[in-house]
């Protein structure tokens, strides 16, 4: 069956009395006389005051250029690495430093507290000691406990150090 | 042995976008473009806008922006189609601008269907095609289109749907209700086609 057998047989289905009816376009279709010749080269004409516009082959552009133009594909695959890396950053797990610590043996921690107790913040250590339950938990040698509060009670000032012996 | 004449309408498609392609035949190109399809296309948007001035404006638009963007063509469809949907959104664009400006009114429509009839048929036949049209003009824009593409072109729904980027199932509904509402038209005004 031919296309047009197609489009009349649905529209007598549709509507038998349009089928009936006689298919003509209206005469509006016609335009003045010589249009026709003349429109090719009235068009011609507005394009080539657009000279911007007026071409229909397109400019290539250096090939340098073409790294600026969007890329929607590298451009979306590059977000998601970014986004993932920013992720993962901000979402890492926090170092285990609690496991660190239980990994190393009572002896290499009072090791390394004897070796640069010098170094240690004297107020923080102070407050470390007094609230241990027992110092001697620590297994510092005596003489340089000794050492120490000799160290600690030197760098005192004298209304402290007074203070200190009237609370004990 | 004198050349034989081409027709501009035998001209291929692709001879014409070859010569788009350089600029040095680009004038050329554009000019058999032109000859090959401003009939056609002209055809196309005047029955969509009505007046000649209006078609005219439509179809110089029509063209410049074909030529702006004929390297945008990709041969997923055959030329025609792709300039058939640029002339139908171009027309379509000017009806909606018209209606921003309420310059275009009904009236116009119905004169234009009043007036611009066929010749040469008898009172009775003109009467029914002024009807006709009187009952098209008064349909929404969308069925419009669809109905005078599928009713005065035959066009198949498969081509519809390349140029307006509808579904078929979209356009037969489009259709099925235009036809339904030009036989209301001449049922309620008791217009009998026999």
């Amino acid at each position: 069956m031919s296309q047009r057998e197609d489009i009349l047989r649905e529209l007598d289905n549709l509507s038998p009395t349009l089928s009936k009816l006689k298919r003509q376009l209206p005469n509006a279709e016609a335009p003045p006389e010589s249009y026709f010749d003349a429109l090719p080269g009235q068009i011609w004409q507005q394009l080539k005051l657009q000279p911007a516009a007026a071409s229909a082959v397109p400019a290539r552009a250096p090939w340098w250029q073409s790294l600026w133009q969007p890329r929607p594909v590298w451009l979306g695959a590059a977000s998601l690495l970014l986004a993932f890396v920013a992720g993962w950053f901000l979402l890492r797990p926090a170092p285990a430093a609690p496991d660190l610590l239980a990994a190393l043996s009572e002896e290499e921690i009072t090791g390394y507290i004897a070796a640069y107790i010098q170094e240690f913040d004297t107020d923080l250590l102070v407050r470390a000691t007094v609230e241990l339950p027992d110092a001697s938990a620590l297994h510092v040698e005596d003489t340089d406990l000794e050492e120490f509060w000799q160290e600690i009670i030197h760098s005192l000032d004298e209304k402290t150090l007074e203070a200190w012996l009237n609370e004990g | 042995m004198a050349p034989v004449q081409q027709s501009k309408t035998d001209i291929a498609d692709e001879y014409i976008l070859q010569l788009l392609q350089d600029a040095r035949s680009v004038e050329q190109g554009f000019r058999l473009l032109m000859g090959k399809y401003q009939q056609p296309l002209y055809a196309v948007i005047r029955r969509i806008v009505h007046q000649h001035e209006d078609a005219d404006d439509v179809l110089q638009n029509c063209f410049i922006n074909v030529f702006r963007n004929i390297h945008q063509f990709g041969g997923k469809s055959k030329l025609y189609t792709w300039l058939y949907r640029i002339a139908v959104n171009e027309a379509i664009t000017f009806l909606n601008q018209q209606k921003r400006h309420a310059t275009h009114s009904l009236e116009a429509g119905e004169g234009l269907a009043l007036s611009q009839l066929p010749a040469g048929d008898s009172p009775d036949a003109q009467a029914l095609q002024a009807h006709l049209q009187q009952a098209i003009s008064q349909l929404p824009e969308k069925q419009r289109i669809v109905f005078e593409m599928r009713y005065f072109d035959e066009m198949p729904y498969e081509k519809i749907e390349a140029i307006l980027h509808t579904s078929v199932g979209a356009l037969k509904a489009s259709y099925h209700h235009a036809v339904k509402k030009i036989e209301a038209y001449f049922k309620t005004n008791e217009i009998s086609i026999l």
